[in-house]
């Protein structure tokens, strides 16, 4: 049992092995890895369109641009600031002493205001919503017939560093039947409309952006001793700017790749990545999708490319609903802008996933990212032979 | 009275190769290490090195211990190359476990390492562009059940059967536009092989013994290999593993958690040896004894695994020649100095390399001590080897040295009590 007990205590002790070892230098070792460059154009792809979508932009439109004209804007206002309700106003304490409306242009140039408020006194609760309400709906020969006219707006510089104010006074007399629950009006809806020989573009800043469009009610309380002056501004509950196509699609749009916003022209892509040949364990370095630009004016044009997540069942040119609204998550969005009359995709990282088996090649969406929503561009499809799109990919293997 | 009914599980095998160009090459280098006792004869393991008549690597010669063994060495090695790069180790080397039986039979297992692999090459370039490096570790192993057996008055043989296991890591990396890439793949083996010794002591005198030796190794079931290749990817950290990181600059390309399972290649057949020895132990009366020995390893590798290998190389074959001095402890001991035990021996070793036809040239010398205590023949020894190899591509030379440290502990089984 001693020897024993000895025996395992230099066991022990001689388990810990020394061990100092540097790398032989050996230079005549095969070169594990190389790399090469592929390139392929078997890409397919097809442009489609769906109704409008307005709702949720950042923006209001009055005017006409592009082949569009947006002849109206509605905005339905909250009923509650601060605790305070527009039915509280109608408080016999309470005299209200003035109303408007009020929009931030967009433009620090803004001059030309010849646009007019509307509400709706018999229209009963809110007849439009921010998302599905279209041109198509019929939505401006609806209001037409039930707008009531409140007045003219003129432009007022609240301060030097903001943009101008598009204002409108709202009559207290028309205000607090507009705010009377027990009438038949309770949409808390305005509407504004240029003038139809306005032919330019005014932009303001929507309920979703900082600047958001006001409704102002100035007003004092009474009480045994005095009189106090007091204000509370309503903001927006959904605002939407209504925008019609002037005549048809161009027969480029769907001869070609097509984004734009106003139209909701979007172009589905489909890359056969078979056809590159990669070898099963590869590292791409690169993987960039170049696409050309067919319109002759210079552009720098905006817009994404997102990775779908599910298959698409049919190729339309018209759906009502999009079916393209399945991605994968964000780091498979790539922003994409137009240089030179090329746009360049690096999807490097997602082609990688896609070779490895990590996420599906269901193909991808662009959509225009552009600034105005007007702005449309068109590229070039894989049926053109000498400005077809192709994906060029360098890797590594072995 | 048995000491002990418990087999202390002494497996506990390190790895105890210094990297050597020589463990680049096809499975990597076969372990000729039989102990230390063996180490100090020349690396001889068929003639006796361990007492007299009684070679720790051959069951035809366990017939003659008197005493139940467990035996574990430790070994520290350096190597040494022209460019004056050095590389150390040392670890324990073999784990081993004998139980004579009357003096005719005996029972063994032995757990050691059969190839090491340990590696790592690197070109040598300025500005680390194109920088490659192959890196392997880990090996074989071998667990050995043995018998020997007594089958005359002068013969004796023993059967060893080996079941070859254990994995290898092969990492290659290369910098390509100053991204370094790296692939890791890891080795599975697995075969057997069996091994047959014959001793007969039948050409002896009347004052001297001339024993004769011979074995012959083949393989039952030749080496498979499975091959995982795990996926590539850039080594951002420079880590040498596949891993992510907090800090987006050191994660590695891909993500671990998305790359696919490793590819599956079976490699059926890779290594099919046959081995063959001869040897002889000349005793004198005066204790002192000659031995000698010359062997050939044919390692018959295949085409397949000889391109896994870092240099796409493989040791075809080998020649072993031995001879050495041996002066062993006294079996009763009537004084101090019978305790000791002295060898010595000078080895030289052929390898034919199979792809580039070139020859390496291994010579060296060994000394070594034994010295016995206790009732049951408990025996330390001290061994020391040193040579070099010639004939490496591009490295040239090799020296090495080895040190080693062998504890072997004796105990009565066996034994008929007489009841009182």
């Amino acid at each position: 049992m001693k020897y024993l007990t000895v025996l395992a205590a230099i066991v022990v002790l001689f388990a810990v092995e020394g061990c100092e070892e540097k790398p032989i230098t050996y230079n005549d070792l095969n070169a594990p890895f190389s790399t090469d460059t592929l390139v392929t154009h078997s890409i397919t792809g097809y442009t489609y369109m769906t109704p409008p979508e307005f709702g949720g932009n950042k923006r209001l439109y009055l005017g006409r641009q592009n082949g569009f004209e947006i002849p109206l804007t509605l905005l339905a206002f909250e009923s509650v600031s601060n605790s305070i309700t527009m039915s509280n106003l109608l408080d016999s304490a309470i005299t209200i002493d003035s109303v408007h409306i009020q929009l931030t242009s967009s433009d620090s140039a803004f001059t030309s205001a010849p646009f007019s408020l509307y509400y709706f006194p018999e229209s009963g609760e809110s007849f439009f919503t921010e998302v599905g309400t279209t041109y198509l709906d019929g939505i401006i020969e609806e209001v037409e017939n039930k707008a009531v006219l409140i007045g003219d707006s003129s432009i007022v510089q609240l301060n030097d560093t903001l943009n101008p104010v598009l204002l409108f006074d709202f009559p207290v007399a028309l205000f607090t039947g507009f705010i009377d629950t027990s009438a038949n009006n309770t949409n808390r809806t305005v509407m504004i409309k240029p003038a139809s020989d306005f032919d330019g573009l005014a932009t303001f800043y929507s309920e979703e952006s900082s600047f958001n469009p006001l409704l102002a009610v100035f007003y004092t309380v009474a009480d045994s001793d005095s009189v106090i002056s007091k204000q509370v501004s309503f903001k927006p509950l959904h605002d939407l700017s209504v925008v019609r196509p002037l005549g048809d699609t161009n027969a480029n749009d769907f001869n070609y790749w097509t984004l734009n916003s106003a139209r909701q022209l979007k172009t589905i892509i489909q890359i056969n990545l078979d056809s590159l040949g990669l070898p099963e364990q590869a590292i791409l370095t690169k993987a960039d999708l170049f696409i050309s630009v067919f319109d002759s004016q210079d552009s720098s044009f905006n817009l994404q490319l997102l990775t779908l997540s599910e298959a698409a069942e049919d190729t339309q040119s018209v759906y009502d609903l999009d079916p393209f609204t399945s991605y994968t998550s964000q780091s498979t969005t790539l922003n994409g802008t137009v240089k030179d009359g090329i746009v360049v995709f690096n999807m490097n990282r997602i082609i990688q996933s896609m070779h490895m088996g990590a996420i599906d090649n269901f193909g991808f969406k662009l959509i225009s990212k552009s600034a105005s929503p007007f702005d449309i561009i068109h590229f070039y499809s894989p049926e053109d032979t000498s400005y077809d799109p192709y994906l060029e990919v360098v890797y590594v293997s072995e | 009275m048995y000491r002990s009914k418990i087999l202390v599980p002494l497996f506990l095998i390190g790895l105890i190769s210094a990297q050597s160009l020589m463990n680049s090459y096809g499975l990597g280098q076969l372990n000729l290490s039989y102990g230390t006792a063996a180490l100090g004869n020349g690396s001889s393991y068929l003639t006796p090195s361990f007492s007299e008549g009684v070679s720790l690597g051959n069951p035809a010669t366990w017939k003659n211990l008197n005493f139940t063994y467990i035996h574990t060495g430790y070994d520290e090695q350096r190597i040494s190359f022209d460019n004056g790069e050095v590389s150390e180790t040392s670890g324990l080397n073999r784990a081993q476990f004998i139980v004579p039986f009357k003096a005719k039979y005996a029972f063994g297992l032995s757990l050691n390492p059969y190839t090491y692999r340990q590696s790592e090459l690197t070109t040598a370039v300025e500005d680390f562009e194109n920088l490659i490096t192959y890196k392997t570790e880990g090996g074989i192993n071998a667990l050995t059940p043995s018998i020997g057996v007594k089958v005359s008055e002068f013969e004796s043989i023993g059967f060893s059967y080996s079941f070859l296991f254990g994995s290898s890591r092969l990492l290659k990396s290369m910098v390509l536009d100053s991204v370094m890439y790296a692939q890791a793949s890891r080795l599975d083996h697995s075969g057997s092989t069996m091994d047959f010794y014959i001793q007969s002591d039948r050409f002896g005198g009347e004052k001297t013994d001339l024993s004769l030796y011979g074995h012959v190794g083949i393989t039952i079931k030749p080496v498979d290999v499975t091959q995982y290749k795990y996926y590539l990817y850039q080594d951002n950290d420079g880590s040498g593993h596949h891993n992510s990181s907090n800090i987006a600059l050191y994660s590695d390309f891909p993500y671990p958690g998305s790359v696919p399972p490793p590819d599956t290649v079976r490699m059926n057949n890779t290594y099919t040896p046959f081995s063959f020895n001869v040897g002889f132990n000349y005793a004198s009366a005066s204790r002192w004894n000659l031995t000698g020995g010359i062997g050939f390893v044919n390692n018959n590798y295949s085409l397949a695994y000889k391109e896994c290998s870092p240099l796409q190389d493989a040791l075809s074959n080998q020649m072993h020649i031995q001879i050495g001095v041996n002066r062993f402890s006294r079996k009763v001991v009537r004084k101090w100095t019978d305790r000791f035990s002295f060898r010595s021996g000078l080895f030289s070793n052929r390898y034919h390399l199979e792809n580039s036809e070139n020859s390496i040239i291994e010579n060296g010398i060994a000394i070594g001590f034994g010295f016995i205590f206790g009732i049951t023949k408990n025996q330390i020894d001290l061994s020391f080897q040193m040579g070099y190899r010639s004939g490496l591509p591009e490295i040239g030379n090799e020296t090495f040295s080895k040190f080693s440290i062998g504890l072997s502990l004796g105990d009565i089984w066996f034994i008929k009590r007489r009841e009182l």
